[in-house]
């Protein structure tokens, strides 16, 4: 198996056992656990808790220094995140970004388990594009470009795009590192080899 | 409090204290009076120093770089705000007493004759160590408040003997130490001049000015001479120069500088030199930026508007017109109108409220350059000077709109006569926030629900119902997010002299995970108002939502002047049912239904279900 494939198997096994909650209930306690755990990560947050209407979760998350806003709605189907940047002339100005499950995209497909075991060296490289430096990414641009924030992946995962968001809302190298190494010591090779699910409270380290 | 290394540090302008903190945010903008006061204390003269500048001005944090930078510690080191069970003659003789008993045992120094444990049928152990204790903490229930106010009594009535009784131990731990004890009394700058608790302080400071002491006062002390402990050196702390201000916001800011930047000289300027209210006037810039999306011309004029209305809102009778406008006029203020015997004169209250800013010492000393605080000026007189930048025009563009009056004050009385001044005063009300609730809790949140911040909101409420229905979304609000408990205290209910035991008895937690939800009771009386005001910085470690109605709201502001600046002001719309929708509500409670709960998430769901019962009520559904 090449390099390439093991590092696609890792990235899916990730996303599944971490970020794919199914349940509405699982759902929601990934969901708490991500809220609880921004005033601790971003800071001067902006946060709103969630809240359940009908099938859909709606919550709000930003930072307050980065002058920017996400207003988040996930569905079964389909989800949507709207940015609100303070920097834009109007404050009715905002982008939105959306994931509609229906549609096709060649996205996770199953892969046959690797031949030769990988190194932790692989599954650090799929977290650096999971989380901290997604290979496609937007900047924003405050007084000067914040290069630092890459807002990238979850494509087909909207619980991956909340969470990479909120790494890419903290801008303090330092604390980046610490959550990076975190998370490494989370998918260690031990797990991969189980690829058990991973608890929000674990992930998020609550 | 916790800090970030790299990161933002707001809070509401709170003395630094850590290492961590100093090494972090500390901008050395004034060796000279750290060298003073390490001169201060290397010498062996016996000699006491006022340490006196404006409220904010950043005193404490002097006082922090001495002991903790400087490494010149106290021996024996009072906090009168913060430690003085009661202020009256008898609590603070007994502090000084039970501090200066602690000292002596930790020495192994005989204590002299004078007020003894026998005296103190009360404390049941009868040695000196449980005696101190007692004299030095704050009483943990009723029932040991009653204790204590006996033994207070008594103290009082044998004050002389008690104030012999310290002398001697001063003196024998000096003998002991064979050099001047250095004593540092913090605090002493919450005690107007005039006022009965200065009163009873006095006598306790004139005896602790024989001696080797620092004490920490407001710049109005420095002018009196009227006791004997004012008549000592004095060491006055200047307000900062602009330059030094934009350094200090820089290091709060950490790495996210790059979108705040051009907007601090504005800061600086409107800041007045203070750095508390520089402090305060980015996180509010910040908030309207960050989170209510303000364009940047616009939040700042919040910022200014919200600032002033927390610092230096004032009952309008209340405004010493005739000394703003001739500070206005001449760019200094006579010495002899701060200074007065008894009660503060105008000028001097106009100092001591931060409407006027001093400047630095004159050489004669009659005529202190002052200036009215920027906040209440023309913004256009503020702003001409402000170098160039998109930034700077967008606020100078702000200010051109506001230009005759941007706050509904305008002190130029070359323009106009006082009679007019006052007219226009009276006319204009106060533009404090009133929110609905929603709006109050997107206000709120970021500063009650982070997880390094300890805040206190002050919230006016005129109708019981919505006030109580904001109370439980709110604290349904931060259970969600795991602050527990949310310790509900009714002053109210408490028996008129037993409110201050009963609210320090309540505050357990200073690790920041409870919310303290205070309310005052109705009409409070000034007494109990300048006893929490006095009281500040016992407040600091707490996360706290103070309510009250919005017809005492005008009399506090008035009784606190320190402890509004570690307060946010808001008034809560009387409308409950535009904001607060039941479906919405219903949502919070749908969300919760999905979650296996844990015991904060059990309180946010019965606090939501109440809230859920009142508006349906209140909609007739």
């Amino acid at each position: 198996m090449s390099a390439e494939r093991r590092r696609s198997h890792i990235w899916h096994a990730i996303i599944r056992s971490a970020f794919a909650p199914s349940d509405p209930g699982t759902q929601a306690t990934w969901l708490t656990c991500f809220s609880q755990t921004i005033p601790k990560h971003v800071d001067n947050p902006v946060l709103e808790y969630p809240r359940q209407h009908g099938e859909l979760l709606r919550g709000r998350v930003g930072c307050g220094s980065l002058d920017f806003t996400c207003e988040y709605e996930i569905q079964p189907d389909r989800a949507q995140f709207d940015f609100f940047l303070s920097s834009l002339p109007s404050p009715s100005w905002h982008s939105q970004y959306g994931i509609e499950s229906k549609v096709f995209a060649c996205g996770a497909r199953e892969l046959e388990r690797y031949r030769e075991p990988p190194c932790q060296d692989e599954v650090d490289d799929v977290l650096c594009g999971l989380i901290s430096h997604p290979r496609s990414h937007l900047h924003l641009f405050m007084e000067r470009p914040m290069r630092e924030v890459r807002i990238g992946t979850g494509l087909h995962a909207p619980f991956l795009f909340l969470f990479q968001l909120r790494f890419q809302l903290c801008i303090d190298a330092a604390r980046r590192q610490q959550e990076m190494d975190r998370l490494k010591r989370i998918f260690n090779l031990d797990w991969l080899a189980r690829e058990r699910a991973i608890s929000p409270q674990t992930l998020f380290g609550l | 409090m916790k800090r970030q290394p790299n990161g933002v540090n707001f809070d509401e302008g709170l003395a630094l204290r850590t290492p961590e903190e100093l090494s972090l945010l500390y901008v050395d903008a004034r060796p000279e009076q750290i060298g003073r006061l390490v001169e201060w204390y290397n010498s062996e003269e016996r000699e006491a120093l006022l340490l006196g500048g404006q409220i904010g001005v950043g005193k404490s944090t002097l006082l922090s770089v001495l002991t903790v930078r400087e490494g010149c510690k106290p021996d024996v080191l009072f906090a009168f705000d913060r430690e003085t069970p009661a202020f009256s003659p008898g609590g603070f003789w007994g502090y000084v007493l039970g501090r200066l008993v602690e000292r002596t045992l930790r020495d192994d120094v005989a204590i002299p004759d004078g007020f003894a444990p026998s005296d103190c049928p009360e404390v049941k152990t009868g040695d000196w160590s449980a005696v101190a204790r007692l004299l030095t903490s704050f009483p943990k229930s009723l029932a040991e408040n009653d204790r204590l106010s006996a033994i207070h009594s008594r103290i009082a009535k044998r004050a002389e003997l008690v104030e012999r009784q310290c002398k001697a131990i001063l003196k024998a731990l000096e003998e002991k130490s064979g050099r001047p004890l250095r004593i540092f009394c913090e605090g002493v700058d919450k005690f107007a001049p005039g006022t009965p608790d200065m009163q009873s302080l006095a006598p306790l400071l004139d005896l602790l000015a024989e001696f080797k002491t620092v004490l920490e006062v407001n710049v109005v002390h420095l002018f009196g001479d009227e006791r004997k402990w004012q008549r000592v050196p004095r060491l006055y702390v200047s307000p900062f120069e602009e330059s030094m201000i934009v350094d200090l916001l820089l290091r709060r800011l950490g790495v996210y500088e790059a979108g705040r930047r051009d907007v601090l000289p504005a800061i600086a300027r409107f800041s007045g030199g203070n750095p508390r209210q520089a402090l305060r006037l980015l996180m509010t810039y910040d908030y309207a930026r960050g989170a209510k999306r303000m364009p940047k011309e616009d939040a700042f004029g919040y910022a200014c508007r919200r600032v002033r209305d927390d610092y230096l809102y004032l009952s309008f009778d209340a405004i010493p017109q005739d000394i703003l406008a001739a500070v206005d006029r001449d760019g200094f203020v006579r010495s002899g109108l701060v200074t007065g015997v008894g009660l503060l004169t105008p000028a001097a209250d106009a100092v001591y409220k931060n409407w006027l800013i001093l400047g630095k010492k004159p050489e004669d000393d009659d005529k202190w350059p002052a200036r009215l605080n920027p906040l209440l000026q023309s913004a256009r007189l503020v702003t001409d000077a402000l170098p160039e930048s998109p930034e700077m025009a967008a606020i100078k563009r702000w200010a051109e709109r506001h230009g005759v009056s941007p706050y509904g004050l305008d002190f130029d009385a070359s323009c106009k006569s006082s009679a007019e001044v006052l007219s226009e005063i009276s006319s204009s009300s106060s533009s404090m926030d009133v929110l609905n609730i929603v709006e109050l809790l997107d206000t709120v949140a970021a500063a009650l629900f982070s997880a390094d911040r300890c805040d206190r909101v002050l919230i006016a409420y005129r109708e019981p119902l919505v006030m109580e229905a904001a109370r439980d979304y709110l604290a349904g609000k931060a259970s969600e997010m795991g602050f527990s408990p949310v310790v509900s205290i009714d002053l109210g209910a408490m028996p008129e002299g037993e409110r201050l035991a009963g609210l320090f008895a309540a505050l357990t937690d200073a690790e920041g995970h409870a919310i303290y939800s205070i309310l005052l009771p109705q009409s409070p009386d000034k007494p109990f108002l300048r006893q929490l005001d006095r009281r500040r910085d016992v407040f600091v470690p707490y996360e706290m939502l103070w309510w009250m109605r919005t017809e005492d709201l005008p009399l506090c502001l008035q009784e606190w002047p320190q402890l509004r600046q570690l307060m946010s002001v808001y008034i809560l719309e009387d409308e409950l049912l535009g904001s607060l929708k039941p479906d919405e509500v219903q949502a919070d409670l749908n969300y919760l239904a999905l979650l296996e709960k844990d015991e904060p998430l059990h309180e946010a769901e019965r606090r939501f279900q109440h809230v859920l019962n009142v508006v349906r009520e209140r909609r007739g559904t």
